[in-house]
């Protein structure tokens, strides 16, 4: 897919998000991933998703979300590495936390796992991935993510298919 | 010229995602300019609820409010709710900031609500800014709406989306609004760096409730820090014995149409005269067409633009003014003069010595469509009368815009300035 393209497409879904109803979030995020079960491809780009959080609960709380990367691979090919969808749930939610100085208001410390089917639309291949987000701070309308790791198993065969890791993932819910 | 393609696609998308949201188109509605239908009917048509206050004190004096504020929270007993666009400290506000805190260390709720803007104050406050994160030690429920950083450039066009409310409410007795913020060019300069403004005090359960019962779930859904709505009690007694006047409240969210309606029915009421302080008048069409409707009725309007002496707003301003003259009213600018050095950031309209609207709404583009505000419209001649006098004598201090300073102003190289404020001023 051409750079363009995907800019614009960004573009426009930026300029749509003030039409959104109020749980529904979408997210940015840079991804490095790893096949380990099949051709060799390391490759690392933007990783864009949505989210719906129909919910606040203090502890197990769920999310629906769907994700989509973009990247390069180690021979500067445009690949999709990665589809997943799945489900997110913060396993606890705490305000006593050491990390207040990254926000303006008050942020809670929401650590969580995520449950997702994956396809890796270039191999016609699927697996089930496991997220963990150990850096995970929220506020009613935001959520960072800092360095969440994730590995994905073939489960017919039973073996590791890939892992990676998210650097960096910045979701906003609308709250206008 | 990929990157000036990409600007251009920015800026055309953002152009056109702001005008096809705008609510402006209400001002001139049919059941806005309907003539056959009084205007209290009219506004409950659009649920703007009507209030009882009483006769306000007006402060046109920064410093004069500061010291009125710090006797308002140096009164608090219960709870104290503030909202402001732009609010900082500095060495000028200290005695301001240091009352708010000591208020919140001896167990008085304090809510302040504060723009994610306000902490990148471009004005000369810039240059005396104390963020004001320093008073959650204090306990103060400080909540910074929107904020602006790195990260949050993921939210997109979301950012253009401000909390541009001005209020006050002490323990359900006293409330304020206007215009004034709550930093060093508002009420805490001693030079012409202080803007003229104003701000109102009066007392009013009716508006207390009204302001109240949508603050609770509002705070709520901005922050973990929640509240509740039966912790804030209201005095029902403050108006007894007082004459009272009516009122309309809009407590506006962004694409709401709720100002549009309200200032569009007001000029559809006129009858004669409309006296009019913009602040930024960045109109687009609609609103340029609502108040030519008026005058070619017969209403005569009266505009008065501030002298700015920030060369970039100014130069937008003075862009826009070809498109104003449209309008066929008696649009003036305030001559530059020593006064005028202090900028005129007072919103107000007044019909038929009649009505009068204030509060925190700037008669602009921004102010209709992207912005929370907050107006009220009281139905008093007694302070119209009052608040026309006060527009003469600023009228007494301006010069008519003609046409040729108009073309003049128009000009290629005004215009960036122009498409920045009006999006953003």
């Amino acid at each position: 897919m051409k750079k363009s393209t995907i800019l614009c497409m960004l573009l426009l879904f930026l300029l749509s998000t003030p039409l959104l109803s109020r749980s529904l979030g979408y997210g940015l995020g840079y991804y490095g991933e790893e096949i380990m079960d099949g051709p060799e491809r390391v490759s690392s780009g933007v990783e864009v998703s949505l989210a719906y959080q129909p919910w606040l609960l203090e502890y197990g709380n769920p999310s629906l979300v769907g994700k989509v990367a973009f990247g390069t691979d180690q021979d500067k090919e445009w690949v999709i590495p990665y589809l997943q969808a799945g489900l997110n749930i913060d396993l606890v939610r705490t305000m006593n936390h050491p990390f207040n100085v990254i926000a303006h208001n008050v942020i809670a410390y929401t650590p969580a796992i995520g449950l997702f089917y994956q396809m890796d639309p270039m191999r016609e291949s699927s697996s089930f991935t496991v997220e963990m987000s150990p850096l995970k701070l929220s506020q009613k309308d935001f959520w960072y993510e800092f360095f969440s790791p994730f590995i994905s198993f073939n489960l017919d065969e039973g073996v590791v298919d890939s892992w990676g890791i998210t650097l960096v993932r910045y979701t906003y819910f609308v709250t206008k | 010229m990929r990157q000036f393609r990409l600007v251009s696609i920015i800026i055309i998308s953002m152009i056109l995602l702001g005008t096809s949201c705008s609510s402006t188109h209400h001002m001139i509605a049919p059941e806005v300019v309907a003539a056959d239908i009084p205007l209290g009917e009219k506004l409950s048509s659009f649920q703007i609820p009507t209030v009882r206050v009483s006769y306000p004190d007006v402060y046109y004096d920064g410093i004069a409010w500061k010291d009125r504020l710090i006797e308002l929270v140096e009164g608090a007993e219960d709870y104290l709710v503030t909202s402001a666009f732009l609010a900082s400290s500095s060495e000028e506000l200290e005695a301001l900031y240091s009352a708010l805190a000591m208020k919140a260390e001896s167990g008085v709720r304090v809510y302040f609500v504060v723009d994610g803007a306000g902490s990148f104050d471009m004005t000369e406050t810039r240059y005396h800014l104390i963020p004001l994160k320093f008073l959650r030690e204090s306990g103060v429920h400080l909540l910074e709406f929107n904020p602006l950083s790195g990260a949050r450039l993921v939210s997109g066009l979301n950012l253009l989306y401000r909390d541009h409310r001005k209020f006050l409410i002490i323990d359900g007795k006293q409330i304020a609004l206007g215009g004034m913020n709550l930093n060093y060019i508002s009420i805490g300069a001693e030079n012409e760096q202080l803007q003229r403004d104003s701000m109102y005090e009066f007392n009013s359960p009716e508006l207390c409730n009204l302001i109240l019962d949508y603050f609770v779930p509002w705070w709520n859904e901005q922050t973990w820090d929640e509240i509740a709505r039966e912790d804030f009690s209201v005095d029902t007694t403050t108006l007894d014995g007082k004459k009272t006047y009516q009122g309309w409240y809009v407590n506006q969210e962004p694409g709401s149409a709720q100002i549009s309606k309200l200032v569009g029915s007001l000029l559809s009421e006129a009858d004669h005269s409309v006296q009019v302080l913009p602040f930024l008048p960045f109109m687009d069409e609609e609103m340029i067409e609502a108040f030519r409707m008026a005058q070619e009725r017969g209403v005569e309007i009266q505009m008065i633009i501030p002298f700015d002496r920030r060369a970039t707003n100014r130069k937008g301003i003075e862009y826009m003014t070809k498109d104003l003259l449209d309008m066929g009213i008696d649009l003036r600018i305030e001559r530059e003069s020593a006064e005028t050095q202090r900028l005129l950031h007072e919103k107000l309209i007044i019909v038929d010595e009649r009505y009068v609207m204030i509060g925190s709404t700037n008669i602009n583009y921004r102010s209709m469509n992207l912005a929370y505000e907050n107006s009220l419209v009281i139905d008093s001649p007694e302070l119209a009368q009052q608040l026309k006098l006060h527009f003469e004598q600023l009228y007494e201090k301006t010069i008519p815009i003609t046409e040729e300073m108009a073309d003049r102003w128009h000009t290629l190289r005004n215009w960036p300035r122009f498409i920045t404020a009006f999006f953003g001023g």
